[in-house]
């Protein structure tokens, strides 16, 4: 156990219970006594926790009982009568019934105490309850009533058979059903002779009590008896949930688990009771069950040849699979939906090759979706197969349902077929392909990944294909192998877009030797590369590029080229901000220096405000006097003074009351 | 049980029906009127608005009615499905019984209070309907039981709101763990958010337009505290809620109970510890922070945490091979290895959507087959929680026979029953 109690309640300001002395417990007891909601509680906290510890300790319990029992008396508070009652019900013994007893003679009270004696299996607490029966009226009858059906008090069978003819229906109802809790011989014949008078008031109550007679007596192994009183249910007069229920007892009783009587029951006209024997068909033991009802498919309505299909794939044995496989072939869409769901969930490596080809003449992206969801539940080499297969053979749509199944399935024999597949001119196709490259392929497979990303031939593929080769790249640890691979690529690839692609890969490589690769592409003759490179650098993750930008920033070649090394600036300031030591109030300082316009300036205070320092508020409260950006010159003010007021009061005040003057 | 055991166990005792799109049924056009399931509404506060519009986004399934002992909620329940369906023919029924009473009404949504959840099931399946009942399914563990027992007995097709079996985000979790992607599962680790408290408060008189005798139900008798009955405050109280081990516990319960295949049995031992709120400042009686343990037969071990923010709940499967986990605030899977995740299809929606969830329910109706989260999986998932709390509550560790659903404990065993205030009997 690693709560630390001690401490979480010092922490929570707890006050619990100290172990108290005997002498304190009649003042507790007065305390409690007095409860009303909106006091304090502690009084009967403490009494609970000494409960909890005089758990092995008789003497102690029984003193606490003592003290319980006081607390039943009129002179305490009804919420602290409600309080013992709810102890009693956990500890009371028969030296609280006396005091209970009291309480069940008053309505206002009778459901405290029985509260206290629900719980209590003692013949006396039983004895106290029926007692006090004769003389109860209203709620009070009811609720001693219901007591004593939970208590299963045989002794009370007469007094409740009596009160179950009353012409409350109400009451009547409780009596029945409490009967049919107690479910001794005695009140067996009484509902037997409830049932004889059919009275249509309490008749559901009769019913009910009936079930569950009969499932009394099922389980004492007497399961003709209990037949009988479940057919005598079945009839078509009784409300259908009765009708249902017995039914399914009726299945749970039969020796063949029901069966003939499903069988029965799906050749006849009874609609209400075919679901629930399609529904029992999976549950049967006998073997050639499934054989038989699977012969029924045909001559069901399709709604209920998608029942019996779940109960099929319920029993999941070699019959039913067959079955099933054949409905998947049905021309009906409903039919086809449920088989192919059911094979997915019992995962029928079978079925792959034929779920397979349904994939390939699925009539729309629904049923494809489908079929895909139960090949991936498919487990096994098999399966893997089987889909590898396929997807070399299938196209359009089905292909890259198999593709992103392929990337799902997380079989890295996925990745040769995949790797034929990423040349695709069809660019999903080929989007696919790289997505799930990126998933499945490994540090080895990177030189091919590579291959194909520089041989790309569908356009706008370009992006995921660059992700995928990124991603492979971080399953190699060794910073200096991702570079060393993407170079030897590089070195042998001559056209521009091949390239740039490479470059855009270098900050997933991350090193040194990568990112003189980059400063040396910023020099390349070709404007596109150069471009890239650029760009890339703006993406670098980390300082380093910091000079490289900024001397594209100092001599740009284009705007754009000076506008995309700013941000790649900025943003590297920005990173920087957890830290912001003079270095990076410098860099700030340079940015602020660097920028031509408002909008530049704005991009730069932007992440100034989030440096928590003196130093960059002094760099922000001097743009204060720049009319073009002071409303943003005042939000990092803001900012960066409510971040450092704890450190240093003095300078975020300062600064604020120059926000206020102006000056 | 070594690894091969267990993936055998768990892929031979998954019975999860598969749910069957609104297509499979044929329902993806318009639907006819007489082929719509008849809902009524029962309870309609603030949980009842956040999963409603995943019941109103099924075609094949209409609100006629709804039900609320609050008359302010009642009306701004209608006007609600009123603007949906563009008419007026939603009906109000501040007696619940009498909603139940409507011939036409197939099927119930059921989001009252917890103390209310276990009884309108039971009354509902009297009544014939089916239902969609909000988590948690009981108040105590024998009403868990009934309300098994009464579906059983009317063949009522239940849905517990423990949604996450029909979020995508927590089904690939499972679906990883049953694959033996992270090794042999030997922890579960589940994390809900610290208790919250009420301060004091005194007695008020009952509001108009608020029928509290029936608020409270089949809890005995308690005068009205304003604080104590509003928003979710009641959640604090032992008569009404539990607190978030319960509440939001049984979520994910549910998932463990669920991956591990045990919808119809459940752990064997529970140990726990908690604080309490300060019952100088606060009326709440829940634990506030806590520490709580269960294990399994076979040695598998789940620790429940209370502590944090809401925002700070998760679950945790942990194998001997690596783990995965899902937060559900963010909906966001992770794992170790992190290969783990390439195998996820799409990120689907999360749990805030219940559409599947309702789905799955509405398909049963039809084929009466059970649900994803039938009322033994709800109940075994509930009773996890439920046996946690008892072992808080009486500060000692506890053995629970899961078969005769027993403690070792005789205090333990009466407190899985609380004796309910008539005329509201189950």
């Amino acid at each position: 156990m690693k709560l630390r109690t001690s401490v979480i309640m010092a922490a929570l300001g707890i006050v619990l219970a100290l172990p108290l002395q005997a002498a304190d417990l009649t003042q507790l007891i007065a305390d409690v006594a007095k409860y009303e909601s909106g006091q304090n509680a502690e009084p009967l906290r403490k009494f609970e926790q000494l409960l909890r510890d005089s758990g092995g300790k008789p003497a102690q319990r029984a003193e606490l009982e003592a003290a319980l029992i006081k607390l039943l008396a009129p002179s305490a508070t009804f919420e602290a009568r409600r309080f013992a009652c709810q102890q009693l019900a956990v500890i009371g013994t028969d030296a609280s019934l006396p005091a209970l007893a009291e309480l069940l003679k008053k309505e206002e009270t009778v459901g405290i105490a029985c509260l206290a004696l629900g719980s209590q299996r003692s013949p006396k607490a039983a004895e106290t309850l029926r007692n006090a029966l004769p003389a109860a009226r209203g709620r009070a009858r009811l609720q001693l009533i219901s007591a004593l059906g939970n208590q299963q008090d045989k002794q009370s069978v007469k007094a409740i058979s009596e009160l179950a003819r009353d012409s409350d229906a109400t009451l009547a109802s409780a009596a029945i059903v409490a009967l049919g809790k107690i479910g001794s011989a005695e009140a067996h014949a009484a509902i037997a002779a409830l049932r004889k008078e059919a009275k249509p008031a309490v008749a559901f109550a009769v019913a009910e009590a009936t079930l569950r007679v009969a499932e009394q007596l099922a389980a004492a192994g007497d399961h003709k008896a209990a037949a009988s009183l479940d057919e005598e249910m079945l009839a078509s007069s009784q409300p259908a949930n009765i009708r249902r229920g017995a039914f399914g007892a009726l299945l749970r009783l039969d020796k063949d688990g029901g069966e003939k009587r499903i069988s029965e029951t799906l050749h006849g006209q009874d609609a209400l009771l075919k679901p629930i024997a399609i529904a029992a068909v999976g549950p049967l033991k006998s073997s050639g069950a499934s054989k038989k009802f699977a012969a029924e498919l045909p001559k069901l309505t399709p709604q209920q040849q998608t029942w019996m299909i779940e109960a099929l794939a319920t029993r999941g044995d070699a019959t039913a699979r067959g079955a099933i496989r054949n409905a998947a072939g049905s021309s009906e869409a409903t039919v086809r939906s449920a088989a192919v769901a059911a094979l997915g969930r019992l995962n029928d490596g079978a079925s792959a090759s034929l779920l397979c080809a349904a994939l390939a003449k699925a009539p729309d992206a629904g049923e494809r979706q489908e079929i895909a969801a139960a090949l991936g539940q498919l487990r096994g080499p098999a399966a893997d197969k089987a889909i590898f297969a396929e997807l070399k053979r299938a196209s359009g749509d089905a292909k890259r349902e198999l593709i992103g199944l392929a990337g799902r399935r997380g079989n890295h024999a996925a990745v040769p077929a995949l790797l034929d597949e990423a040349g695709s001119d069809d660019a999903a196709t080929a989007k696919a392909v790289f997505q799930a490259l990126g998933k499945l392929a490994v540090a080895g497979d990177l030189p091919v990944v590579l291959e194909r990303l520089v041989g790309l031939r569908a356009a706008d593929v370009r992006s995921d294909a660059e992700s995928a080769a990124a991603r492979v790249m971080q399953k190699i640890a060794d910073a200096e192998q991702r570079t060393d691979l993407v170079m030897a690529r590089m070195a042998k690839c001559s056209d521009i877009e091949g390239r740039c692609s490479l470059l855009r890969l270098l900050p997933a490589a991350g090193d040194a030797k990568a990112l003189a690769t980059l400063k040396a592409a910023v020099a390349d003759k070709e404007p596109a590369i150069r471009e890239a490179a650029v760009r890339t650098l703006a993406a670098w993750p980390d300082v380093a590029a910091w000079d490289m930008l900024m001397a594209v920033c100092r001599q740009p070649e284009t705007d754009t080229l000076r506008a995309l090394a700013l941000r790649g600036l900025v943003r590297l300031a920005g990173d920087l901000n957890a830290k912001p030591d003079a270095a990076l109030i410098k860099r700030y300082g340079q940015l602020l220096g660097l920028a031509r316009n408002a909008d530049e300036r704005k991009l730069v205070l932007g992440a100034l405000a989030g440096a928590a320092s003196p130093d960059a508020l002094q760099l922000a409260v001097a743009q204060l006097s720049i009319a073009s950006v002071r409303a943003e010159a005042a939000e990092a003010v803001k900012k960066i003074a409510a971040a450092i007021k704890g450190q240093h009061p003095q300078a975020a005040q300062e600064a604020l009351n120059r926000l206020k003057t102006g000056k | 049980m070594n690894r091969r055991q267990f993936l055998k166990r768990v892929s031979t005792a998954l019975a999860a029906p598969t749910i069957l799109p609104a297509s499979a049924l044929g329902l993806n056009g318009a639907v006819a009127p007489s082929n719509r399931i008849v809902f009524g509404c029962i309870g309609i506060g603030g949980r009842a608005r956040h999963v409603m519009p995943s019941f109103l986004a099924q075609t094949d399934i209409v609100f006629a009615a709804v039900s609320d002992c609050r008359e302010d909620r009642l009306k701004s329940a209608k006007e609600l499905m009123d603007t949906h369906y563009g008419n007026k023919d939603c009906r109000m029924y501040p007696d619940f019984q009498e909603l139940l009473a409507q011939k036409d009404i197939d099927a119930v949504f059921i989001a009252t209070g917890d103390r209310w959840h276990t009884t309108a099931s039971i009354y509902a399946a009297r009544a014939g309907k089916d239902m969609y009942c909000e988590k948690p399914i009981s108040m105590c563990i024998s009403e868990g039981r009934k309300l098994v027992e009464a579906c059983r007995h009317y063949s009522t097709i239940y849905q517990a709101g423990t949604q996450r079996r029909s979020t995508a985000s927590y089904r690939f979790a499972v679906e990883m763990v049953r694959q033996g992607r992270i090794g042999r599962l030997h922890t579960v680790e589940i994390q809900v958010w610290t208790g919250p408290t009420v301060p004091h408060d005194k007695p008020a008189p009952v509001p108009k337009g608020w029928d509290y005798d029936t608020w409270l139900g089949p809890v005995q008798w308690r005068p009205f505290v304003p604080k104590r009955v509003d928003g979710t405050n009641w959640n604090y109280f032992w008569d009404f809620g539990e607190g978030p081990i319960i509440g939001m516990g049984c979520h994910y319960t549910d998932q463990m109970q669920w991956v591990l295949g045990r919808d119809h049995t459940g752990p064997v031992e529970f140990e726990g510890e908690c604080t309490w709120p300060d019952p100088a400042k606060y009326m709440s009686d829940t634990p506030v922070l806590a520490e709580t343990h269960c294990r399994y037969a076979d040695g598998i071990h789940c620790v429940m945490y209370s502590r944090k923010a809401s925002k700070d709940r998760y679950i945790r499967y942990i194998g001997d091979e690596g783990w995965i986990q899902v937060d559900d605030e963010t909906n966001e899977v992770t794992a170790e290895p992190k290969s783990i995740l390439n195998m996820r299809g799409t990120a689907g929606i999360s749990w805030t959507n219940a559409g599947d969830h309702v789905r799955d329910l509405l398909n049963s109706i039809r084929s009466r087959r059970p649900t994803i989260c039938h009322p033994e999986a709800a109940h075994r998932a509930q009773t996890i929680c439920q046996a946690m709390n008892i072992g808080l509550r009486l500060g000692k560790k506890l053995r629970w026979d899961p078969v005769k659903e027993r403690f070792d404990c005789e205090e333990a065993n009466r407190m899985r029953h609380r004796e309910p205030r008539p005329p509201w009997l189950i």
